[in-house]
């Protein structure tokens, strides 16, 4: 613990460092006027010291105490610490300007030792409390945060696929519920389309399932590219199944999107030699529009483009069919 | 007969120094009262009060708080005697250690 003695006496410092060494504080150090205590405490700040107790004066030679306190208690090192008075006589008008200056306690000269000892002790156990609870507060802050980043990022995982890193089904889920009630309030249509990989069975027969993993983040990177506007969302929906979101998006539009995804995956040129409709690996999209109204009708937009993508298998694969009708709320099929 | 002053044992060493500092401040105090500085003696009277009794010299204390008092009413002839008083207090003190 250490402690500073601003008094002009020097019987008094002398006092006050004997007896306060006996209560064993070794620590101490000694100031004349208030300039010098100033002086002291701002080379402490400057030089990373700490400092836990100050005794002050008040009637010293060249600053008065009680302004001495108040230019101390403006110093970062001094935040926290007990600043104790020590005052020829108990003035009410004098001790309310140093507790209105920062001052903790108070102390009338000449004292006792007893009392002396006392204060010193009191300051020294609340000045010791506030630092072990400041220490406390900063580990659980640290904590918090630390937690937090934690939970981001356990989150941001939980919601991705492993294999190709595009949004998983989970988050697939949120996030349609999410669109489809923009959609509603905006009064917008929403578009979605569900996309497979035609023969991928065969294509992991012929070269294996590291092969058919490489070609999944191959096709997913495509997709997340071929994917714009910054609402524009893509998922793996299952196995070698996609899904894509496109907020505000009406058939004409889902129409060129869907055609320019199929065209760009072919465009890869992963070779595909047993796949019945192509040499290279090929995609079927189905998708549709919906024009949603109520809270209804998210699971109806779902099924109608995996509609639309069984009728693109059904009909030779590698190709586009889109729902030309609106799906709403209240359709039936 | 001497006035009886009892002081904490563990002061002990630091008397000598205290009694000088005191017999300083009786020649500071009359040299102050050639110049009728009364509001240097009213310092001087409230420094001695706050330091007396702290080493348990109780009398020293009143002495410094009647000084004190006196030098605010500008009355030469109290502080002339306070301050003979003190001298022959210190000079006539039986220090009793306990
Ligand atoms: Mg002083």
């Amino acid at each position: 613990m250490k402690i500073l003695i601003v008094d002009d006496a020097s019987d008094i410092r002398r006092l006050l460092g004997h007896i306060i060494r006996k209560s064993g504080y070794e620590d101490l150090e000694f100031a004349v006027n208030g300039q010098e205590a100033l002086n002291i405490i701002e080379q402490k700040q400057n030089s990373g010291e700490k400092i836990d107790l100050i005794l002050l004066d008040i009637m010293l030679p060249d600053i008065n105490g009680i302004e001495v306190c108040r230019q101390l208690k403006s110093k970062k090192i001094v935040e926290g610490v007990p600043i104790i008075m020590v005052t020829g006589e108990e003035d009410e008008t004098v001790l309310e300007q140093a507790f209105s200056a920062g001052a903790m306690d108070y102390i009338v000269k000449p004292f006792s030792q007893i009392e002396l000892k006392a204060r010193v002790k009191s300051a020294l156990e609340l000045r010791q409390e506030r630092q072990k609870r400041s220490q406390r507060e900063a580990e659980l802050e640290d904590a918090t945060k630390s937690l937090k980043t934690a939970n981001k990022e356990l989150e941001r995982l939980a919601s991705l696929d492993g294999l190709t890193k595009l949004a998983n089904r989970r988050l697939f889920d949120q996030k349609l519920q999410e669109e489809w009630g923009r959609s509603v309030r905006k009064d917008e249509v929403l578009g979605l389309i569900m996309l497979d990989i035609d023969y991928f069975k065969e294509y992991n027969d012929t070269y294996g399932h590291q092969a058919g993993d490489k070609c999944l983040q191959d096709l997913a990177s495509k997709l997340e590219k071929s994917l714009f506007r910054s609402g524009d969302f893509v998922a793996r929906y299952g196995g070698e199944e996609f899904a894509a979101i496109l907020p505000e998006t009406d058939y004409k539009g889902l129409t060129e999107v869907a055609e320019r995804i199929r065209r760009e995956i072919q465009g890869l040129k992963i070779k595909h030699e047993n796949s019945e409709v192509s040499d290279y690996v090929t995609v079927s999209l189905g998708a549709a529009v919906a024009c949603p109204e109520s809270k209804s009708g998210i699971d109806k937009l779902v099924q109608a483009a995996d509609k639309e993508l069984y009728r693109a298998k059904e009909n030779g694969r590698n190709q586009v069919k889109i729902k030309k009708k609106l799906v709403t709320g209240e359709e039936e099929g | 007969m001497a006035d009886k002053v009892y002081v904490d044992s563990d002061l002990k060493a630091l008397i000598p120094k205290f009694l000088e500092n005191r017999k300083e401040e009786i020649v500071k105090a009359r040299t102050l009262l050639k110049e009728n500085n009364f509001s240097e003696l009213a310092e001087l009277g409230h420094a001695i009060k706050g330091t007396g009794g702290g080493y348990g010299f109780n009398f020293v204390t009143e002495l410094g708080a009647k000084i004190e008092k006196a030098a605010k009413n500008e009355d030469q002839d109290e502080i002339k005697d306070l301050v003979k008083r003190l001298e022959e207090h210190l000079e006539n003190a039986e220090i009793i250690y306990d």
